[in-house]
């Protein structure tokens, strides 16, 4: 009974652990993707606002996926390819 | 079907319907790639819960904490989760839409199209785990010594898992991650060190219960 009750709230706990992991890793893709937008455009920032990136976080594939899904042309496509294959060792 | 193997399929259809909730609307390319990021961070997680429960029992430091039969019970119940999470991490990569793996670059190491070398050590391990947590099943088929020895294998696993982790996973950069990894090593290591330590002591201690089954000090 007491290795029952055990097991149901470690099991319970993992799948907590497990949903706080995948939001996580779903945060930080978010942060960085609004990092990236705004190293993507720096142009359209206001006057006298920083242009400095913001430090990357996660790997660079997610990075150049945002980049181009912020700014869907040729080249940040080609780009966003580029940087997603060697960054994910195709 | 005893309790466990009902928990666990119970389990399973609980954690298959949360994550059938969180990918609705969602494009299930990028969701098979983070799926398969938390879950491998997840099994590595439960792998390093169950080689240091399985080093306290073995050091006789788990009965300080909690009765050394309910610390055995978590230490296999550990395991028994870390293959469920290991399933999840490898399945999740034949639906990610970047990456084409097939089950046979999944289960034979260095055949995979991601970081062959690096994921194929991952391979590696996770049949090293699979085969130390089956092993317990069969302990008393293959005898006390064999599968002791056997046992051994889970700290290979380890190891294989954490270079695995560290090389080919995209999120070893994050402080999170990392801490995790360092943590967890260092916390193996010294618990290794303070088992082999302590080894000439428990021998010379307990000569008399040498290789009867159900010991704690065999559970690691």
């Amino acid at each position: 009974m007491t290795g029952n009750i055990i097991r149901t709230t470690v099991a319970g706990l993992v799948l907590a652990g497990f949903a706080s992991t995948w939001g996580y890793l779903h945060n930080v893709n978010t942060t960085t993707t609004a990092a990236s937008t705004a190293t993507a455009a720096p142009s359209s920032a206001p006057a006298g606002a920083s242009t400095t990136p913001a430090p990357a976080t996660t790997n660079t594939a997610t990075q150049a996926t945002a980049t181009a899904t912020a700014t869907p042309t040729k080249q940040a496509t080609a780009a966003a390819t580029t940087a997603a294959r060697t960054s994910r060792g195709s | 079907m005893n309790t466990n193997t009902a928990f666990l399929w119970v389990s399973g259809g609980i954690a298959a319907l949360a994550g059938g909730l969180a990918l609705q609307g969602t494009d299930i390319g990028q969701e098979a790639w983070f799926l398969s990021r938390a879950s491998g961070l997840v099994a590595f997680a439960l792998l390093s819960a169950s080689v240091i429960l399985g080093l306290l029992l073995s050091t006789r430091t788990a009965k300080e904490l909690m009765p050394a039969r309910i610390a055995a019970d978590l230490h296999t119940f550990l395991s028994v989760l870390t293959l469920v999470f290991l399933g999840l991490h490898g399945g999740a990569l034949l639906f990610d839409g970047f990456f084409h793996f097939t089950p046979l670059s999944l289960l034979v190491p260095f055949a995979s199209p991601y970081e062959p070398l690096w994921t194929g050590l991952g391979v590696i391990g996770g049949w090293g785990t699979a085969i130390v947590a089956a092993s317990v099943r069969m302990r008393r088929r293959m005898g006390y010594a064999t599968w002791r020895r056997l046992h051994y294998a889970s700290f290979l696993a380890y190891v294989l898992s954490l270079v695995h982790g560290m090389t080919a996973g995209t999120d070893t950069g994050l402080p999170a991650v990392q801490l995790l990894y360092i943590g967890s090593a260092a916390l193996v290591t010294a618990l290794l060190m303070l088992r082999l330590l302590m080894r000439p002591e428990a021998r010379a201690a307990k000569p008399a219960t040498a290789g009867q089954p159900g010991s704690i000090s065999r559970a690691a």
